[in-house]
């Protein structure tokens, strides 16, 4: 009798693995439903269509700047949180600290730049709801989808922040275990996750 | 072993700063709406193809895994085509 090839099976794969993962559809699912939706708003607009940035000129460059900053950031982070989790795999104590603490300073950084390109932004009136958009109303759909999508980003990045500070205090009271480790690779999936987002939405809403 | 793991993690970082700055860099460049979206579009494909493979050990998880993210894919997929007669329509 043929032997099953159970390489696949949901026993094979640690429960909390498969749970992050699953976790992890849901979150596709719901950036990928606005992601579609904001597509096809501004294809089909004649005030923002894609392909040219929507942002007035005023405070254009500043805001792009601020972006890119903060992709940078996001893409380090990412690359702090996989020392980290290298670290926690080979019990290397310092290395393991000083990447980990690396990434939950960059998200905070991270909401920082974040919360200084808002106040930019409803200094120079964009945001829905402001005399500026009154003589605009055409951009009004862009900049509610501008501040839910980077707004709801920005949550989970305070989630990550909250995770990852939360396991740092895991190992500060009862130093590495297996435990701590899958813990720790199932907060960088998320993590990852949160940084792909932001790949995504840097240039819909900054370039094109 | 571990020394070549963290220089190959080393190498994907820096290509995707590489990536990063040839997105900012060609939404600069005076081309074809269409064209600049597929370059934009393009680029945060391969950088989050880039880091769902080495960073989330994508690549080296078993065929369950892939299936969970596929769902999420072709849900996603399904849902942007569902839109495009909506596009063609106003356009």
């Amino acid at each position: 009798m043929e032997e099953v090839n159970s390489s696949d099976s949901w026993d094979n794969v640690e429960i909390g693995k498969i749970g992050i993962w699953f976790f992890i559809l849901t979150e596709i699912m719901l950036f990928g439903a606005f992601f579609s939706s904001y597509v096809m708003i501004r294809w089909g607009s004649s005030v923002c269509a894609l392909g040219r940035t929507a942002w007035p000129q005023t405070g254009f460059k500043q805001g792009l700047i601020l972006a890119l900053l903060n992709t940078v950031i996001l893409i380090t982070s990412s690359f702090t949180m996989v020392r980290a989790y290298a670290g926690s795999g080979n019990r290397d104590e310092s290395f393991f600290k000083k990447y980990l603490l690396a990434t939950i300073l960059l998200g905070i950084l991270f909401l920082l730049i974040k919360s200084f390109e808002y106040a930019l932004k409803i200094h120079h009136g964009y945001f829905p709801g402001s005399s500026f958009l009154e003589t605009n109303p055409g951009l009004t759909i862009f900049f509610s989808f501008y501040f839910m999508l980077t707004g709801l980003h920005a949550l989970h990045v305070m989630i990550g922040v909250c995770w990852n500070s939360f396991l740092f205090r895991s190992f500060k009271v009862s130093g590495f275990s297996g435990q701590l480790t899958s813990k720790l690779e199932y907060a960088g999936i998320y993590w990852h996750f949160v940084d792909i987002i932001w790949v995504f939405l840097f240039p819909l809403f900054y370039l094109i | 072993m571990e020394k070549i793991c963290d220089k190959f993690y080393g190498i994907i970082y820096l290509v995707l700063i590489a990536l990063t700055v040839l997105t900012v860099l060609s939404a600069q460049m005076d081309f074809a709406r269409s064209l600049t979206i597929l370059i934009a579009l393009s680029i945060a494909l391969i950088k989050s193809s880039l880091i769902a493979l080495y960073y989330m050990h994508l690549r080296t998880e078993k065929p369950l895994i892939y299936f969970i993210v596929l769902i999420g894919i072709v849900t996603v997929f399904i849902l942007a085509v569902g839109i495009f007669p909506d596009i063609a329509i106003g356009l």
